[in-house]
């Protein structure tokens, strides 16, 4: 009988193991760059702000990322911009949530009485956080944007 | 005999001279500098001094290979003809050359001519070794919109060597100075002043004005001038100021050109008091304006005040021109 129950905790726990590192398996990080590879043939020329541009123009620090991946638009006035971030820990993710609102607000300054057609697109922005990720998406496309995103944290 | 010695004598003395005057000129510390690499002058009688360089202009020689289309003395172009040439300056080992066309022979004729040889740049920098760019590592780039393609253009290629763009659309001197327009600096929304303290930069290059003169006048933008300057001046009292001329706006031939005569006047202000306070001018508009004082088409992004790429290139190729001759002697 003690066999059989220690067969039966053993399998239990082996069972428990493996749904954990299940769990793992599906939680492995999602390659950020892949996502906006997905995304630039829905972006018009973009170019990709290195860590200190990222820093010194949109507040982005480098320590609070596990990976970062940032674009904006690389030839004029047009609003696309395009932010997937992962944060280290939940504390960074609202200071980087918090930069991206910032963003979006400077955004709409900028344009609203100086360029309408890209505040309207400013307005349609989207800023999407998925656990420890998140994607600020500023395109007249935003929504296919969104789906890409969706698609590659899920 | 005695005709061919003193012919001998003379070509002696003569090249005694010559090589005399060379080795002074070899001798001397300096180095030739044009404003320009190429230049087209509108039309025949119009001039215009070309030569910055730091060496003496009486040491130098200037030769232009067609006076009938343009004269070349002591620095100064001199359009005699319609046609296109090289001038040249030499001194000692060091010899500089550049390309000078004249377009018309009268200002009517001038605008007979086809919309695009009028509509083209009249004024080329000079390219210098990209080297000096280290000259901006210390600096900081103010500006609106106009500096906001700049940054994307420069981030992309590189030209300035990556200083830091404290630039935001829309803005103007009286945005700065009153606080409704800040900047955002790492992520807030400061004031510009405050950007310029906390980032440490010792030198700021700053092209402002075009959006204050749509709704204000010279005098009152400097009056915003005399109070932004003085607050980065005690946020770092040993940054070095850097003004930069506004460029011309693209217009239609067929419109008024009243508001690039503002901008004319308000750089000629900008020159003045940049002189009168101990700060430096940077001359960017020559060389984005056409032969009728407008924006050349081929830099306009969208018929309007901005520069397209081709417009920032030659922007960014100016600041290092400026560089360059501002560090001649120095570390060049």
């Amino acid at each position: 009988m003690k066999r059989i129950l220690a067969l039966l905790l053993a399998a239990v726990l082996l069972l428990a193991l493996a749904g954990c590192s299940g769990k793992k398996t599906s939680e492995a990080p999602v390659d950020l760059k892949n996502v906006y590879q997905q995304m630039q043939e829905k972006l018009p020329r973009m170019m990709e702000l290195d860590e200190t541009m990222q820093l010194n123009l949109l507040g982005i620090r480098s320590e609070d990322c596990a990976q970062a991946v940032v674009a904006i638009f690389a030839d004029g006035l047009q609003a696309d911009e395009v932010w997937l971030l992962e944060a280290k820990d939940a504390a960074a993710l609202e200071r980087l949530t918090e930069k991206a609102n910032s963003r979006v607000a400077a955004k709409l300054d900028e344009t609203e009485f100086y360029l309408p057609e890209q505040y309207a697109v400013v307005k349609q922005a989207q800023l999407i956080t998925r656990g420890n990720y998140l994607a600020l998406l500023i395109s007249p496309d935003v929504e296919a944007l969104q789906a890409i995103f969706e698609t590659g944290v899920k | 005999m005695k005709k061919m010695l003193s012919f001998c004598l003379v070509l002696a003395l003569l090249s005694g001279l010559c090589g005399g005057a060379a080795a002074q000129r070899e001798e001397f510390d300096g180095e030739l500098f044009f404003t320009v690499s190429r230049i087209e002058l509108s039309v025949v009688g119009e001039s215009e001094d070309i030569y910055i360089g730091s060496l003496p202009r009486e040491l130098v020689t200037w030769e232009s290979d067609d006076e009938s289309v343009v004269l070349f003395e002591d620095g100064v172009l001199t359009a005699t003809g319609v046609g296109s040439t090289t001038v040249r300056a030499t001194c000692g080992i060091q010899q500089l050359e550049c390309q000078v066309s004249c377009l018309a022979e009268t200002k009517e004729a001038l605008m007979a001519m086809d919309k695009q040889a009028i509509r083209a740049p009249k004024r080329y920098p000079p390219i210098v070794d990209q080297s000096v760019n280290s000259f901006f590592q210390d600096a900081a780039i103010i500006g609106d919109s106009i500096a906001y393609i700049m940054y994307q253009y420069e981030t992309q290629l590189g030209y300035l060597g990556h200083p830091l763009f404290l630039v935001r659309g829309g803005t103007s001197l009286n945005g700065f100075v009153l606080h409704y327009k800040n900047i955002y600096y790492k992520g807030d929304e400061i004031y510009l002043e405050d950007a310029v303290g906390a980032s440490g930069v010792k030198k700021v290059f700053i092209m402002l004005g075009q959006n204050d003169l749509g709704y204000r006048t010279i005098d009152e933008t400097f009056q915003s001038w005399d109070i932004l300057l003085e607050r980065f001046l005690e946020r770092n009292p040993n940054l070095e100021i850097y003004l930069q001329s506004c460029v011309p706006e693209w217009k239609n031939l067929y419109e008024g050109n009243s508001k690039n005569d503002t901008i004319r006047a308000y750089n000629q202000r900008l020159k003045e008091y940049a002189q009168e306070h101990g700060y430096y001018f940077v001359d960017i508009a020559p060389y984005i304006e056409d032969h009728t004082g407008r924006m050349a088409t081929v830099y306009s992004m969208d018929s309007s005040i901005h520069l397209n790429q081709e417009g920032c290139v030659i922007w960014m190729q100016a600041l290092n021109a400026y560089a360059y001759w501002k560090t001649m002697g120095e570390v060049v």
